[in-house]
């Protein structure tokens, strides 16, 4: 009986079930598309060869950021429902004067929440497994790669998380209405209409005080944040601009509309006109009443943003140069210490680094059918040369946190570097006995680079003071992530012996061309098939390429998990208590009809109440992204050279996209409330 | 004793039908569909001329507010026309309805309906933003409306803030504050107690006397009656007796309205 009185009420409150019904849908289909993006089969393709600790960062992030995710959806599901049950109080007040018990009605609205919460989430992971499909297209489709055996994707991981998560809602949701219900007097219930227009009124003089305090306190978390820098997170000065972003902005929320009643009433030739003092107070008096609410969205609006905007630029300057960084299609790395080790213990012969091109060339028959060209790079370290000795001569500096002050400078033999430039296309350099060349690729060594060649500074090596060259040559001397090239000099041959005598080798780089693409696959399996001892690295170009665009998919699907969860969930909740606040004011509607306003001057005053309340938590979380964005792309983008305006106008894009979209149907809805009200009286 | 009371109908009304600023001409309402049709107004005719005080009484069910709804165009009638300084309301679209309800009418309700986030200062003033008078006007009109009918003190008050009395007496300065040339007020005092119910209605008086304002009240409250110049008796859906107070004393008028009332009780329950 309770359960057909459920089912019943949900069919002919079909219309507030909607926002409540529609909100969870979207959170399941999201929270399990985006869940699911780590188990695609593309994703495997593109990390299976990388690094683990990458592919275990991202899952560790992403795990992260689910539950963030699961939070803020579990406010928003609870939200959307404690709106529904707060619009049905005289219905429940009505059950009770009926001699329903305070457990029977908690049962129908039980049965209610089950009833609604089985069917979002079937349909909800319905929908999430058809997009998590496209996004398996469009992972793809990204970063151009085939997918030539496309296979239906399903997660069970995802499934499972998406499961818990929201049953943890539900349960969440129906505790809190069987106490919302149980705690409540029937008197309130039978005049919930009456009690819900209860008007919040402050004194203004408290909330200019407060205003200007709310205005004093943000220009300090502003001033702490950029004292910070934003780079260095959980030191001191975050902490304290992190409190007092968040004091100075429910503080500002709270003396807003008091602050700005103040202001307008006064310019009576600008307030005094049309449906301005209506709509105006209107709009004040619902951000006087939920002023905490529009606190979160605010805050949630800036992370969104500025997490979006600085991870899609952080992502671009990790990846964006893997071209440059990669200019050969296979880096052998062999390191001193490890030949000499561990090969003893294999029982094979002592191995000398400097044989492996020979090693291989005798061990791999098809050598010379695989490999156009080949080229050996030696790294000698200068014993009593150190960075920390240069920074101090030149005056320049290394923007790094890790500190450069005992790295020994590293050399390179002419003759060997010669044949580096030619595989590259690149003319050969010339240098006399006495000179050296600087040369360097990485962004963060370039100032020490740059002093070195340009204010001549002498290189002691065993062989006597070496001048440099007056010129940095940006090169690349080996495939790697990113350019890593940080200040090794080049030294004419004569010097190499002596360095020889000193066992002052570090490494040796064997660079490798292929004859054509295909090669990659059969080169790797006959380096490993050559038992080759010694080389302890193999990077190749179809790797790091990989690697990155595996690296920039988790962020950009991070960016855009996080970004579109936030902006959807606090829009949202904006068009919820708009739309509440229009229902709540049909009275007020009806009255202005009679005193002869038409559909169209309604139509102005909501219209404006819907800009005015979806603008001020967007503003104010805009002015802080922008300050945030500005201080760390001084503090951090100017290092990597990255322009952060694509992704700050693509970030913009997204707000402007999602937020537009949700203020024109939350004003049509609410256009469509109070036609339909007025009608229902005439 | 009905033959006393007993007047047809279509003799009603003091003004002729040329120089009434409002006349209602055989209006019918009918509510329902097929079948089940319930006659809200059936026929009712009625004229007002410029600076009358007139009540409309009747027992529940009668069709007052019916009527009331379709001369304040908030309701049309299934038959019939209601003219506004000779203009078929009735005809009006809807957007030049609005403009008619903010140009040519003034109400007063019997919540007062004052829009409870605005203070009464607001509250008058939102009467004529809408018509767009011009800002500058404004708080000069609405201070000397205030000071007129004694709410000064009510002017920076929200109306949570107010007494009933206050609240009723900020909406009469609301409904006359456009200078409208038919004020509506439907049961203004049917929540005030005597006291404030008095006020009220002396209120009303004054804006008639002394404003020049013509009022339409509908009331079931014959102490309230006996305020105006004459009371039109309602009872299904038509126009029943009238009472003209002419040179009567308040108490006069007031027992000559109570018998009226107390047949028409009669009559109900006959009926019942």
């Amino acid at each position: 009986m309770l359960g057909k009185l459920a089912l019943r009420n949900i069919r002919r409150s079909v219309r507030d079930y909607a926002i409540y019904f529609v909100t969870l849908l979207i959170a399941i289909t999201v929270f399990y598309a985006f869940n699911s993006v780590s188990d695609q089969q593309v994703m495997h393709d593109i990390t299976e060869s990388n690094r683990a600790n990458i592919v275990e960062f991202t899952g560790y992030m992403m795990g992260v950021f689910s539950t963030v995710v699961a939070l803020v959806l579990g406010f928003l599901v609870i939200y959307a429902n404690s709106l529904l049950i707060r619009r049905r109080k005289r219905e429940f007040g009505m059950y009770f004067t009926l001699g329903m018990k305070a457990g029977q009605v908690s049962r129908i609205i039980l049965y209610e929440t089950v009833l609604v919460g089985f069917v979002s989430l079937v349909l909800g992971l319905g929908l999430g497994i058809l997009v998590s499909q496209l996004l398996s297209f469009v992972t793809a489709w990204l970063f151009g790669i085939p997918m030539p055996n496309y296979q239906f994707e399903f997660s069970m991981n995802a499934f499972i998380m998406t499961l818990i998560c929201f049953l943890a809602i539900y349960v969440v949701v129906a505790l809190f209405n069987v106490f919302s219900i149980r705690r409540c007097k029937l008197i309130d219930l039978i005049n919930a209409d009456a009690r819900n227009q209860k008007v919040a009124i402050r004194n203004p003089w408290v909330c200019l005080f407060l205003f200007a305090a709310s205005i004093a306190i943000l220009a300090v978390a502003y001033w702490q944040l950029d004292v910070n820098g934003m780079v260095m997170m959980f030191d001191d000065h975050f902490m304290i601009a992190t409190v007092l972003m968040l004091v100075g902005t429910l503080l500002l929320f709270f003396s807003l509309s008091g602050f700005l009643i103040a202001i307008v009433t006064r310019l009576r030739s600008f307030y005094l006109r049309k449906l301005r003092p209506f709509t105006t107070r209107q709009v004040a008096s619902k951000v006087n009443t939920s002023f905490a609410s529009m606190w979160i969205v605010s805050v949630l609006l800036f992370f969104a943003i500025t997490t979006f905007a600085t991870g899609m630029a952080l992502c671009e300057a990790f990846t964006g140069k893997i071209q440059e960084a990669n200019p050969y299609d296979a880096t052998l790395i062999s390191y001193q210490s490890y030949s000499d080790t561990e090969t003893e213990e294999d029982g094979r012969a002592a191995f000398d680094i400097r044989d492996t091109e020979e090693y291989l060339r005798t061990h791999v028959p098809d050598w010379d059918e695989l490999v156009a060209d080949s080229g050996r790079l030696d790294y000698y370290i200068l014993p009593e040369m150190y960075f920390g000795e240069v920074t101090a001569a030149t005056g320049a500096t290394i923007n790094s946190n890790a500190s450069v002050e005992y790295v020994n400078v590293e050399v390179v033999g002419l003759s060997q570097f010669n044949k580096q430039l030619e595989m590259q296309g690149k003319e050969p350099v010339e240098l006399g006995e006495d000179q050296y060349l600087v040369t360097n690729s990485m962004e963060v060594s370039e100032p020490v680079a740059k002093a070195m060649a340009e204010q001549g500074y002498q290189l002691e090596t065993p062989a006597g003071k070496l001048t440099p060259l007056p010129e940095v040559l940006n090169v690349q001397l080996g495939d790697f992530d990113i350019l890593s090239n940080s200040a090794t000099c080049v030294v004419p041959d004569s010097v190499l012996p002596e360095l020889e005598a000193l066992d002052a080798r570090s490494s040796a780089f064997l660079n490798v061309v292929y004859r054509s693409d295909e090669t990659e696959e059969v080169f790797m399996d006959r380096i490993i098939d050559s038992e080759l001892a010694g080389v302890t690295n193999v990077l190749t170009r179809a790797q790091m390429v990989g690697q990155a665009m595996g690296l920039r998919m988790v962020i950009t699907y991070l960016a855009l998990y996080i970004g579109l969860v936030l902006l959807v969930a606090t829009a949202a909740v904006l068009a919820i208590q708009l739309l509440s606040l229009t229902i709540d004011s049909l009275s007020r509607y009806r009255m202005l009809s009679r005193l002869g306003c038409d559909m169209r001057m309604l139509g102005r005053s909501l219209f404006a109440q819907v800009v005015l309340y979806f603008i001020f938590p967007l503003a104010v979380a805009v002015c802080h992204s922008a300050w945030a964005i500005w201080v760390i792309s001084r503090s951090l983008f100017e290092v990597l050279a990255t322009d952060l305006l694509p992704s700050i106008a693509m970030s913009a894009g997204f707000v402007l996209l999602i937020y537009g979209g949700y203020l024109l149907i939350t004003y049509f809805a609410s256009r469509a409330t109070v036609t339909q009200g007025l009608k229902e009286t005439a | 004793m009905a033959e006393t009371f007993a007047i047809p109908p279509q003799q009603a009304g003091v003004a002729s039908a040329n120089s009434a600023l409002l006349s209602v001409e055989h209006v019918e309402k009918v509510f329902g569909g097929r079948g089940n049709l319930t006659h809200a107004l059936d026929g009712v005719s009625l004229n007002i001329a410029q600076g009358e005080f007139i009540a409309i009484m009747g027992p529940s069910g009668s069709g007052k507010t019916t009527l009331l709804n379709c001369i304040s165009t908030i309701d049309r009638p299934s038959n019939g026309r209601i003219l506004v300084k000779g203009q078929d309301i009735t005809k009006l679209s809807n957007r030049s309805l609005a403009k008619f309800r903010r140009e040519e009418l003034g109400f007063i309700f019997q919540d007062s309906n004052l829009l409870d986030t605005l203070t009464g200062f607001e509250n008058i003033a939102l009467a004529l933003t809408i018509k767009g008078e011009r800002a500058s006007q404004i708080p000069e009109r609405v201070k000397e409306i205030a000071h007129k009918l004694g709410v000064e003190q009510s002017m920076n008050k929200y109306p949570s803030q107010m007494s009933g009395g206050q609240r009723q007496r900020v909406a009469a300065a609301r409904a006359i504050v456009c200078d409208p040339s038919l004020i509506l007020a439907d049961e203004p005092t049917g929540a005030l107690d005597s006291h404030n119910a008095t006020v009220m209605l002396e209120t009303l008086e004054g804006m008639n006397q002394n404003m020049g304002a013509t009022i339409l009240m509908v009331t079931h409250d014959a102490y309230a009656a006996s305020f105006t110049s004459r009371v039109l008796f309602l009872s299904d859906g038509r126009i029943f007796n009238e009472v003209h107070r002419g040179t009567l004393s308040r108490e006069e008028y007031f027992t000559r309205i109570m018998e009226v009332v107390t047949f028409l009780g009669g009559e109900a329950r006959h009926a019942g």
